[in-house]
């Protein structure tokens, strides 16, 4: 159960390492933005004369089987492997919002059915649940983001719930019934800003593990098509060549790392401030 | 007590059945032609009558519903279809797999609680000082590397480098160490920092602080008072830790070639074998409720103030 941020706990300090997860993770969202000016060459240019070539001057990641750029497959990577997992997660919490929104105002029966949906979503492991999504929508990046999403949207909708089901009886709503506003104004205006606190941190937390499992699916060649860069897919093509290329592996390797890092960093940091969200499941 | 294990499992049934026919819509609805996927692109080039007999041969003609239905009433008799990729029972299928990854997870289970609850203690005795500070910070970095880049670090420096052990393909023991590590240190992670903070907690109880004012060893008060009371948030976050385990082995068993469920998983995707889909998600979610309510008996014997009614 969450009860709802007191304006107390709303004004304590984030820690520290909150703000170093935040600065990982703007500065890897900047790189993979400016990848064109920071990239010493297009990530998609073969060069089959400097194939597997090791860290030099002019290519300071090396160069994969084809001779690509290491850095600028790294840094145009960052849009695949990172803004789609924003994407999902945004999607997820928005989506989990609005079903638990509806679940926690709706009538016993309606609310009943959709929690047991939920119960039996939450059942399986989410990413063999998003595997099984995406052997139903096919393998690529955005059936890939929308399966993580869909699996991560029970988490959004229970917590969701839970905090609409505490806040709805407390005085202040009750006062905004009375003076006669309608329902979806006073679940829009009084009921969902208290999950707001909740909702952002459980979604910075997910962030952690849909960046993971997006890179992960496209690892397993279920994802990202080529020539795209991601750093999952660089990390399946660098296995072939391990030996004699390790540097491949290196980059994109530390790139998820650190994504996921600064999730983390973030989502505990804001945890501690804002108040803890329910636990999964 | 056997009222809530009976309530338990039929919560548990029903949300497996409903999983179960979730999934069972979601790979219907979008798998493209099933007659397709199960006879190969050359039907379309058959007679319309002949497809259609061959369509109600199979039971595809039956409305969605009803497959759903029947799908359901045959996983309960135990038959969860025919694999299309092989033509074989997905039970058959099933049963090669488990081992592999059963073997897996076993071994990598007690290396993770081994290292996790090692380490937590370690953090835990040691609060606040440089130990503490190194390695709960490792732990951090620890808890954001994803397993299938642990597992190719992990190849290259013993495989590769030093070429101690294969880095692939199953069989006996000595294929098994290296994902287990990998899996087991994915795992230990998150346990160790369970493991910390409900310790610290355990140990600003009042009566800690009253049992070393009476004299009691550093030691004696970790063990007596801090890990018997910090038992419960661990189980929780090890049961936890088992489900998502269970998803990681996925990655590891892909890294490794290791013959198991995942990798049984990743080929039926990659050839939209949706009978054998459904039965690993089946497998996933029935562990995964049998794991919680293991986790659930094993408060009882724990903490002596859990009652089930």
């Amino acid at each position: 159960m969450t009860a709802p941020i007191s304006a107390r706990r709303r004004g304590r300090r984030l820690h520290p390492s909150g703000a170093t997860g935040a600065a990982l993770l703007v500065a890897l969202l900047l790189a993979s933005l400016l990848a064109p000016w920071l990239a010493p060459r297009a990530p998609t240019e073969i060069d089959l004369q400097r194939r597997l070539a090791p860290p030099s001057a002019a290519e300071p990641l090396g160069t994969d089987e084809l001779g690509r750029s290491t850095l600028a497959r790294v840094l145009y990577g960052g849009r695949a492997s990172l803004l789609v997992a924003v994407a999902a997660v945004l999607a997820a919490a928005l989506g989990g919002a609005t079903l638990g929104a509806l679940a926690g105002a709706a009538p016993g029966r309606l609310d009943a059915a959709l929690m047991r949906l939920v119960d039996a979503l939450l059942i399986c492991p989410p990413l063999l649940l998003a595997l099984a999504i995406i052997g139903a929508l096919g393998p690529g990046l955005w059936h890939a983001a929308i399966a993580l999403a869909l699996v991560e949207l029970p988490v959004f909708a229970r917590l969701t719930r839970s905090v609409v089901i505490v806040t709805r009886d407390l005085p202040f709503v009750e006062a905004a019934v009375a003076s006669g506003a309608g329902r979806a104004r006073v679940l829009a205006r009084h009921v969902l800003p208290a999950a707001v606190g909740a909702l952002t941190v459980q979604a910075s937390l997910t962030a952690g593990f849909v960046v993971t499992a997006l890179a992960g699916i496209s690892f397993l060649g279920l994802g990202v098509q080529p020539p795209t860069p991601d750093w999952g897919d660089m990390l399946a093509r660098a296995r072939t060549h391990l030996l004699t290329a390790p540097w491949l592996m290196l980059a994109p390797g530390a790139a998820v790392t650190a994504a996921v890092l600064g999730c983390n960093l973030l989502g505990d940091a804001l945890r501690d401030a804002l108040g803890s969200p329910a636990a999964r499941g | 007590m056997l009222a809530y294990l009976l309530g338990r499992l039929a919560a548990g049934a029903v949300a497996i059945a409903l999983l179960t026919v979730v999934v069972h819509a979601l790979l219907a609805a979008t798998a493209g032609d099933p007659l397709v996927a199960l006879l190969g692109p050359t039907v379309r080039q058959l007679p319309l009558e002949q497809q259609a007999r061959l369509r109600a041969e199979a039971g595809l003609d039956r409305p969605w519903a009803r497959q759903a239905a029947d799908h359901l009433a045959g996983v309960l008799r135990g038959d969860l279809g025919t694999s299309r990729r092989s033509g074989r029972p997905v039970t058959a299928e099933l049963r090669d797999r488990l081992p592999a990854t059963a073997a897996l997870a076993l071994a990598a289970l007690p290396l993770a609680l081994a290292l996790g609850l090692a380490v937590g203690t370690a953090t835990a005795a040691a609060a606040r000082s440089w130990l503490d500070t190194l390695l709960s910070g490792l732990l951090l970095v620890g808890t954001a590397v994803p397993a299938y880049w642990t597992g190719l670090l992990l190849v290259l420096a013993f495989s590769l480098t030093l070429g101690w052990l294969p880095s692939s393909g199953g069989g006996g023991a000595r294929h098994l160490l290296l994902p287990a590590l990998t899996l087991g240190l994915a795992a230990a992670a998150p346990l160790a920092r369970i493991t910390r903070s409900s310790l610290l907690d355990a140990l600003a109880e009042p009566h800690v602080v009253a049992a070393r004012a009476r004299g009691l060893s550093g030691a004696q008060v970790l063990w007596r008072h801090g890990l018997r009371n910090a038992w419960v948030p661990i189980l929780t976050v090890a049961g936890l830790d088992l489900g998502r385990m269970l998803g990681g082995a996925v990655f590891v068993e892909a890294v490794f070639a290791w013959p198991g469920v995942g990798l049984l998983m990743v080929d039926a995707i990659a050839a939209r074998d949706a009978p054998l889909v459904q039965g690993v998600v089946l497998v996933g979610a029935a562990t995964v409720l049998a794991l919680s309510l293991i986790v659930d008996l094993a408060y009882l014997r724990l903490d002596p103030r859990v009652r089930y009614r």
